[in-house]
């Protein structure tokens, strides 16, 4: 589409009858059909639904995780994972309303970090363990947890000052 | 997005749908591009415009696996790339069922890649440089074509043409050699 400045030849004569014909004689059949709609789509929220309770028994299938790696850095995964996951868990207790929306700002996120984290897997496989993409994972736990950590420096300062201010009211 | 983006994509919305009249206007919209692609590749007007042609079919009958959209992580290819993609594979293929194209050798290409020194293809005139590349073998014009003019990286056309990374760097860098000498010496001979 753009001028390529070496673009410089042209078809001979009579190409679009010749493409014309071909057309006709091979019949391109798309396959999005308007009338299987409705039904492609129970098909695709049945399958959607068989993924997903299958990812949930069966995670990490695409690349290769960190734990693949060496039994230390199998350690440091479970580690990392179970740092984040305890996080996620008292910050999911203090949800309030005044709070939700940095919670879900911080969530996130950490979400974000894991589709990256998910990219990093599948580079690790198709790199063969390169040191770099290693680095970068751990790099992005860490991140991921600095996240979660200030997240819950944050809500206890806010009940703090809260209580604080409910305190002097009171006295 | 653009308002040509917006054309071609409603286009291909009805393409999806069967519209013959809007397969034609792709066609006419690519033609010229995808012909240079494959000219440059195959050689022959007849062949090149057969390869096009086929391509084009391809494309359509394919289409749905064509993503517009972006997904988590995946690049967004524009269609233009998509279809030259598939006009540059059929070529390839065709070469190798014309044996044009020697799979030997390759792998035997050791490790050194000479240093390249810096030339400037840009000052060169087009037709000079296309007349230059087609004094080449058919695998370092193959190679050098893809890299300079259609500007793939080493990785896409290793995948291309089914060569190891370290094999594709080392072809374009003594293709780019020999280019270089041939181009100087018919200009030597040219002042002659």
């Amino acid at each position: 589409m753009h001028n390529n400045k070496f673009d410089i030849y042209e078809p001979s004569e009579g190409h679009f009858e010749r493409f014309e014909s071909r057309l006709e004689a091979t019949t391109v059949e798309p396959k999005a059909k308007n009338v299987h709609y409705t039904k492609w789509y129970l098909m695709a929220a049945s399958l959607a639904l068989l993924v997903s309770l299958w990812y949930n028994f069966k995670p990490n299938e695409a690349g290769l995780d960190l734990a693949d790696v060496s039994p230390e850095m199998k350690e440091t995964q479970s580690y990392f994972v179970n740092a984040i996951q305890t996080e996620i868990k008292q910050i999911n207790l203090q949800k309030d309303e005044a709070n939700e929306l940095i919670i879900n700002h911080a969530l996130e996120k950490v979400q974000d970090l894991e589709i990256a984290y998910n990219n990093l897997k599948i580079e690790l496989e198709k790199s063969g363990f390169d040191k770099r993409i290693i680095n970068a994972m751990i790099f992005n736990f860490q991140q991921r947890i600095e996240i979660l950590q200030d997240l819950l420096n944050q809500i206890n300062n806010f009940k703090n000052s809260k209580d604080e201010t409910n305190i002097q009211n009171y006295v | 997005m653009s308002d040509k983006n917006i054309h071609i994509k409603a286009l291909l919305d009805r393409c999806l749908k069967g519209d013959q009249k809007a397969y034609f206007e792709i066609y006419k919209l690519y033609y010229h591009a995808m012909y240079n692609a494959a000219i440059r590749i195959m050689n022959d007007a007849m062949e090149a415009e057969d390869m096009m042609q086929e391509a084009f079919l391809t494309a359509f009958q394919k289409l749905d696996t064509f993503k517009q959209k972006s997904r988590f992580g995946k690049k967004v290819v524009p269609f233009g790339a998509w279809l030259k993609r598939i006009v540059i594979n059929k070529c390839i293929s065709q070469l190798k069922k014309n044996d044009k194209f020697i799979d030997t050798n390759l792998e035997i290409i050791g490790e050194a890649v000479e240093e390249e020194q810096g030339h400037d293809f840009e000052k060169h005139q087009v037709a000079e440089v296309m007349k230059g590349l087609n004094t080449l073998n058919t695998n370092y014009k193959t190679a050098l074509t893809l890299n300079l003019i259609e500007g793939y990286d080493y990785e896409e056309i290793g995948e291309i043409m089914n060569i190891s990374n370290q094999n594709c760097r080392t072809i374009i860098s003594r293709a780019k050699n020999k280019l270089r000498n041939n181009i100087l010496q018919s200009n030597a001979q040219q002042q002659i």
